[in-house]
């Protein structure tokens, strides 16, 4: 059922199995998962907005200082409304590519402390059915079948690959699922529900308490607790627990938590001369949306040397370009073929950096929390390794008779200057296999504490360049495994 | 025209890109008809031999190439200079733009590269260019040929020709300011059935590109206001038409009759007036008129704006930037990932107060 803290008359004590804190896409789908997994569990969701976009006052909980580097996207990053930033998200969907599992040989940290074989047993099915997801099973090698004469001919052995997004419709978590949220008897999901004090004995949480910015306060005892909050505000709750938790140098009080905070990098890159009609963006085949993306080969990402960017590409017009009359001439070393210009779109994967950093500020919102300021940094190869990918496309599309490319003249500061995220927060409760890396187990767990999970993408060790949030529903998908002992399965 | 032979060999030689079989792409032939043969009366001799001189003549497409290298030398090289460079670098055994080919590729594999007004070329594409230009400008007589043929190819802008077999469209016709099949934010829309068309297509009016939605089976767009105004505010006939604009071909759809009325019907307005904004339109995970961060700038003329409006796109506040004209706001990249409609508002809170802006149509890329 969904019970309005700041309307509807609540209990002040609820006593429950699972609470889980945010309904986001995790915390929807978890919750529910959970409830139908476990009838004779009670599971309690509180999410802090309404079924509206939140307004002024509740947006202030959110402010945040920020560092040097200004992260502009902040103040659209998050909505603090039932079911979170789905709102307003495009629906862009991938599981993640094999090799972002993989540890970087040059980087200094893990990554996934798991494979894709963790979500082949169900988890990600179920997940890409929660964001409906028509054509999650989708590949581009079933892509290029059908459509090789809107694809670059890539040699399986060159330094470029290939990887599909599909979408989702994008589905509205907040208003898909509401009905369902209201029907699940063995679920109180409570609007206007501001988590604002823990209560600790010894390593478990043992009550949450909520309450609504002008109205009453409610107690949940639980035996377990799910942060499904967004990656941002996992964060701030985490660092604000310090102060209460018990623990000395992992989990809450590890030096990881806050660091490594990451986003995608989008940028524009250079114009390519290509063959016309290419789709390298998004379009409509016969399974329903799809957008093939250009990568590097997982066998030069493997070498450590590069990160895993993609490129996507839209049709402009040539204007006034030197190269507005070309065509498909032998003589000028080109196929035939019409040609178009190319804008070229990159969206980066991070490096994780120790010092882009979640920290608390002495000031506090209105519940007693402490804000945070977001200082977000990028390492140079972030953007150097992204150049390269761009410029290796435009070679090979020279090299082959296949286009011509505009070198990238814009220095690496001035790259990094104008880079601006995805509104993908993600690193800063990095999992990891060994507390010594990481600020979650690989089951989400909080080190060092019983009963304290995390379901955000906070949580992502390694970033590549996928939307999160597929991934983000098949990690709650595992979680509500880990936790009920049942297999998730589609339905 | 190559030869399927020689295209797998031309897609083998530099490496990792490979043309297959089934991968071949659409070749629509030469864009511009009728002006060819004004080419084949060029006054040229490189002294590369008669064949050479003859593929030389073709090759219009690099006069601005051409032009920007010549310009870039200094001294600027001779013809005959040129000529020797060239012919010392190519195999003239094999037929000459088969030597040319294979030349530029190696250019390529081996960074013999020629960079140029941006663009990297090739070493031997940039001397072909700028040979070509000393050869032309060797005779006097080649200018009003030159200049013809510029007219012919670029001068019309679109040439017309059918792009899509139109089943219907509409509306036809409507009165002196009167909105017609009007659409959320006050714009009046055309549409189109058609099967399956391009997804690059755009609809214009009286030659002034309108917002446009492609869909399986039809075209849709949408006056801008300012544009409307115009339109509806002065009777007459004006041309509907679908462009293609990057092959710069234009179809004719059919004629659009603003009629005369003597009503006068449109309302005083009830806040300062939007008078100009843009852009309104761009294209999923692609931001229109991109600002330095990636986001999408958007300006809007309005002679007045309340102290405390904010802007907000769908439920989504964005930044606000007061001008002499108006204000300019930005949005966030991420907010333009998916197709669709976005409302572009005003808004006061005390008391709630909200007046549009217009809608920025999310295109399928």
């Amino acid at each position: 059922m969904i019970l309005d803290l700041a309307r509807d008359t609540v209990p002040a004590e609820l006593n429950c199995d699972i609470c889980v804190v945010g309904a986001g896409p995790a915390g929807i789908s978890l919750s529910l998962e959970l409830a139908r997994l476990r009838p004779d569990w009670q599971v309690v969701l509180l999410e802090a907005g309404g079924t509206q976009a939140a307004d002024d006052r509740n947006l202030a909980i959110y402010n945040a200082r920020q560092g040097a580097n200004p992260y502009r996207v902040l103040p659209i990053s998050r909505r603090r409304q039932l079911g979170g930033t789905t709102a307003h998200w495009g629906g862009w969907s991938k599981p993640l590519d094999d090799v972002d599992y993989e540890d970087n040989p040059a980087w200094d940290l893990p990554a996934w402390p798991f494979g894709p074989e963790a979500f082949a047993n169900g988890a990600l099915a179920r997940a890409s059915q929660w964001c409906e997801i028509p054509n999650a099973d989708r590949r581009v090698k079933q892509v290029r079948q059908s459509h090789s004469d809107h694809l670059l001919p890539l040699r399986a052995d060159g330094p470029l690959s290939e990887q599909l997004f599909v979408f989702s419709r994008p589905t509205r978590f907040g208003t898909r699922y509401s009905d369902e949220l209201a029907a699940q008897e063995n679920l109180h999901c409570l609007l206007h529900a501001n988590l604002y004090d823990l209560e600790w004995q010894d390593q478990r949480l043992r009550v949450a308490r909520a309450r609504a910015l002008d109205g009453p306060s409610v107690r949940v005892t639980a035996q377990q607790f799910v942060l499904a909050t967004g990656g941002l505000e996992s964060t701030r709750i985490l660092l604000n627990m310090r102060d209460s938790a018990p623990g000395t140098d992992e989990g809450i009080h590890s030096p990881l938590l806050g660091r490594y905070f990451a986003d995608h990098c989008g940028m524009s890159l250079g114009t390519l001369l290509a063959p016309s009609e290419l789709h390298y963006h998004q379009f409509n085949d016969e399974s329903g949306m799809v957008m093939p993306v250009i990568t590097f080969a997982d066998s030069l990402l493997r070498k450590g040397k590069e990160h895993n960017h993609c490129l996507t590409m839209a049709a402009v017009r040539p204007g006034d370009s030197l190269l507005a009359q070309y065509r498909g001439r032998g003589a000028l070393g080109l196929q035939p073929s019409n040609y178009w210009h190319y804008r070229t779109q990159l969206m980066i994967e991070p490096r994780p950096h120790s010092e882009s950093r979640i920290t608390l500020t002495d000031e506090r919102c209105e519940l007693g929390w402490r804000r945070m300021k977001v200082d977000w940094r990028k390492h140079d190869d972030d953007f150097s390794s992204g150049i390269r990918l761009y410029e290796t496309l435009g070679e090979e599309l020279a090299r082959t008779g296949l286009g011509r490319y505009r070198p990238v003249t814009e220095s690496l500061q001035a790259f990094q200057g104008r880079a601006n995220g995805a509104s993908h927060h993600m690193g800063s409760v990095r999992m990891a296999a060994d507390s010594h890396y990481g600020v979650v187990d690989p089951d989400l767990k909080v080190f060092d504490t019983e009963n304290l999970y995390v379901a955000s993408t906070s949580v992502f060790p390694r970033y590549g360049y996928s939307n999160p949030t597929l991934m983000l529903v098949a990690l709650a998908m595992r979680l509500a495994r880990h936790l009920t002992g049942k297999e998730v399965k589609p339905t | 025209m190559i030869s399927r032979r020689r295209l797998l060999v031309g897609g083998a030689v530099g490496g990792s890109l490979v043309m297959t079989a089934g991968a071949a792409f659409w070749w629509r032939g030469h864009p511009v008809e009728g002006a060819d043969h004004l080419l084949e009366q060029l006054q040229l001799n490189t002294g590369l031999g008669e064949e050479f001189d003859n593929l030389l003549r073709t090759l219009h497409l690099l006069t601005d190439v051409g032009e920007h290298w010549l310009a870039g030398q200094n001294p600027p090289p001779s013809l005959a200079e040129l000529s020797q460079l060239l012919s010392g670098t190519l195999n003239m055994t094999l037929p000459i733009e088969q030597a040319l080919e294979q030349r530029i590729l190696d250019d390529f594999a081996h960074e013999r590269w020629c960079d140029l007004a941006g663009w990297r070329l090739s070493e031997t594409e940039c001397r072909l260019a700028g040979l070509r230009q000393l050869g032309l400008a060797a005779y006097a007589e080649n200018q009003p040929l030159l200049a013809e043929y510029h007219r012919l190819t670029t001068a019309q802008g679109y040439r017309d020709g059918r792009l899509v077999p139109v089943k219907y469209w509409g509306p036809q016709h409507t009165e002196q300011g009167t909105r017609f099949n009007e659409q959320r934010g006050g714009h009046s829309a055309f549409w189109i059935g058609v099967d399956n068309p391009p997804n690059h297509l755009v609809m214009t009016l009286d030659n002034t590109e309108m917002r446009t939605v492609i869909a399986p089976g039809s075209i849709t767009a949408a006056l801008a206001l300012d544009f409307q105004e115009r339109i509806l505010n002065n009777p007459g006939h004006y041309e509907v038409a679908l462009v293609d604009p990057l092959n710069n071909i234009r179809q004719l759809v059919g004629s659009f009759e603003v009629r005369a009325s003597r009503q006068d019907s449109e309302e005083p307005p009830k806040f300062c007036e939007i008078t100009r904004w843009g852009p309104n339109r761009t294209r999923a995970g692609f931001a229109e008129n991109p600002q330095p961060d990636g986001s999408m700038g958007v300006w809007v003329h309005t002679r007045c704006l309340p102290e405390g409006v904010r802007v907000y796109l769908d439920d989504d506040r964005l930044p606000l930037v007061r001008t002499d004209f108006g204000f300019t706001t930005a949005i966030a990249q991420s907010l333009l990932d998916f197709p669709g409609e976005k409302e572009l508002y005003l808004r006061m809170e005390d008391p709630e107060q909200r007046w549009p802006v217009g809608t920025i149509v999310i295109e399928s890329p």
